[in-house]
């Protein structure tokens, strides 16, 4: 296992209650990439996500961030250290504006200067949301609402993102658009990042590695051409996908 | 018009003013401790009545007009604390523990009770119960009265400039302020602002905090100009309850909902009382059919804060 690695699990059981959702998973993620997380509906990957940032309940493993171990930290302490993450639900303040919004992504953050900076950022990679700073984030689309929970989670300038299906329930299109600004985010900000998607093809194409989580376990691992090219995986969790999709 | 009519109406409207802004402060806590953490807050009249007895206590330790701004500081500070006391005993174990919003009113019921009792039970064994209705002894005295039945006094100055300056400053700091947008951020939802890395326990405190000060001093200016018993911050629950409803539990709506339902009481009363002969102990049907009617036709409160919002420069 890389030792270069800037977040990894060893060995992370975790659940909600007394189940684990998540057995024994070991991954990790190096500086720069974007790993991508996929698998059936129920295989845990959210509930990873959820483990690796301290809000679903860890059994057994550890959570390692720049060589740190980091698993009982709250949330709001993996913030501060450098971590961001986006839930897949009830990402946004519905009823603060959007630049108030950003402004609570930033609350970490004292300085004025960094955080307009931070703002700017994200407006660079998200240009729609400049013109939409004074509206209540309630009131955006779908996909606009989307871009500002991965907005307000990058205000921090965080080292890696977490990623918790942000397409889900999106149109296609829309979607796609979106996956398509994940590239752009690292070039914007060098961040590495871990998404779950259901959008598994398009995830794993533009990723520089995947995992196949099935049952809670991993079931393969390697580059997006290496799962995207093995035929027993595609049936596992690709087919599943085109079924729900019908 | 005879005068009577004129002038009798006129001092309904300063009282309902008076009045209203009291309840408008009063329903502006309730709902901040309801958007904050999700408790309807039945023990929330309890904090007034106490913001009354503190007020007395200072009022009458320190004689003449120098006890009233001890008396409204002692008011305040004792009845947020109180507010954060019954939190941190009460319901926030509770919540921890996962419990649901309508336990957690039966909760607050009880917790009411144990306040309300609670402080009965303490005057009359530890003063005597001649004590059991209090006023400040510096009252409120008469600006001016216009035709004799119209009086505009220190209480109404008190109350209705501060709650104006309330208001403001509570603006100010949920829009202006990174600790009042955290406050918001965390009543909008409390898993991301925690995720955000705000404190959100910080946040509930400081709601509480809030919210019993706004109590407390309302508790304070009703001492100031009427008469207190252990009951009677329990008498006004339903007009706060009303406020807050029919304000949508935000923050203008709150404010203009208050104003209404004391202007409702204070005149409605006055012509049932004039044409009708129906006394004033009618008057909480006014709250009610005052709640039904705003409901009727705008079911989300008078205003909504999130049309403000956007409109906000």
């Amino acid at each position: 296992m890389s030792r270069s690695s800037i977040l990894e699990t060893r060995g992370l059981s975790a659940g909600y209650t007394d189940v684990p959702i998540v057995d024994g998973v070991d991954v990790y993620i190096d500086p720069g990439e974007i790993v991508a997380l996929v698998g059936p509906n129920g295989a845990g990957k959210s509930t990873l996500l959820k483990a690796i940032y301290g809000i679903a309940k860890i059994f057994g493993g550890t959570v390692i961030f720049q060589s740190r171990d980091v698993t009982r930290l709250s949330p709001e302490r993996k913030t501060m250290i450098g971590m961001g993450f986006v839930p897949q639900t009830e990402n946004i303040f519905p009823d603060m504006t959007v630049e108030e919004n950003l402004e609570m992504g930033a609350y970490l953050v004292d300085d004025e200067d960094k955080i307009r900076d931070a703002m700017e950022v994200v407006f660079n990679i998200f240009p729609q949301l400049r013109a939409l700073r004074k509206i209540l984030a309630g009131s955006l689309s779908g996909g606009q609402q989307r871009m500002l929970a991965v907005g307000r989670a990058l205000m921090t300038r965080p080292k890696i993102l977490l990623l918790d299906e942000p397409t889900a329930g999106l149109a296609p299109k829309i979607a796609m658009e979106l996956l398509g600004i994940l590239t752009k985010i690292r070039e914007e900000t060098g961040i590495s990042i871990l998404i779950v998607e259901q959008h598994a093809r398009r995830a794993l194409e533009l990723s520089d590695r995947g995992y196949v989580l099935v049952y809670g376990k991993i079931a393969a691992e390697g580059s997006g051409d290496e799962i995207l090219s093995r035929p027993d995986l595609q049936k596992l969790f690709l087919g599943v996908q085109e079924k729900r999709r019908r | 018009m005879s005068s009577t009519v004129v002038y009798g109406t006129l001092g309904a409207i300063f009282n309902g003013l008076l009045v209203g802004s009291l309840y408008s402060m009063m329903a502006l806590g309730l709902s901040l401790i309801y958007r904050v953490t999700k408790i309807p807050n039945f023990a929330y009249a309890e904090y007034i009545t106490y913001g009354s007895y503190f007020a007395y206590v200072a009022a009458v330790s320190i004689p003449g007009s120098k006890g009233l701004v001890p008396a409204l500081l002692l008011g305040l500070i004792s009845a947020a604390l109180i507010a954060l006391a019954s939190d941190e005993l009460g319901f926030k174990p509770l919540w921890k523990k996962g419990a649901t919003p309508l336990q957690l009113l039966v909760a607050s019921i009880g917790v009411g009770l144990i306040l309300r009792y609670g402080l009965l039970g303490l005057i009359v064994l530890v003063i005597g119960s001649r004590y059991l209705e209090i006023a400040t002894p510096q009252r409120s005295s008469t600006i001016f009265t216009l035709g004799g039945l119209a009086s505009f006094t220190t209480a109404h100055a008190l109350a209705i400039s501060t709650a104006i300056l309330l208001a403001a400053g509570l603006w100010f700091l949920f829009t202006r302020t990174k600790i009042g947008k955290g406050m918001r951020a965390t009543a909008s939802n409390p898993t991301l602002a925690r995720i955000s890395g705000i404190n959100i326990y910080a946040m509930r405190r400081l709601a509480w905090l809030l919210a019993g000060g706004l109590a407390g001093f309302s508790g304070f200016v009703y001492a100031y100009y009427n008469v207190v018993n252990p009951e009677s911050g329990w008498l006004m629950l339903l007009w706060i309850f009303a406020a807050a409803i029919m304000g949508g539990f935000t923050f203008f709506g709150v404010m203009i909902a208050g104003v209404i339902l004391g202007l409702a009481q204070h005149v409605i009363s006055f012509y049932g009382d004039l044409y009708l002969g129906v006394g004033a102990k009618y008057s909480p049907v006014i709250a009610l059919v005052t709640l039904v009617l705003v409901l009727l036709f705008r079911p989300e409160g008078v205003i909504r804060m999130e049309a403000l919002a956007v409109r906000r420069a």
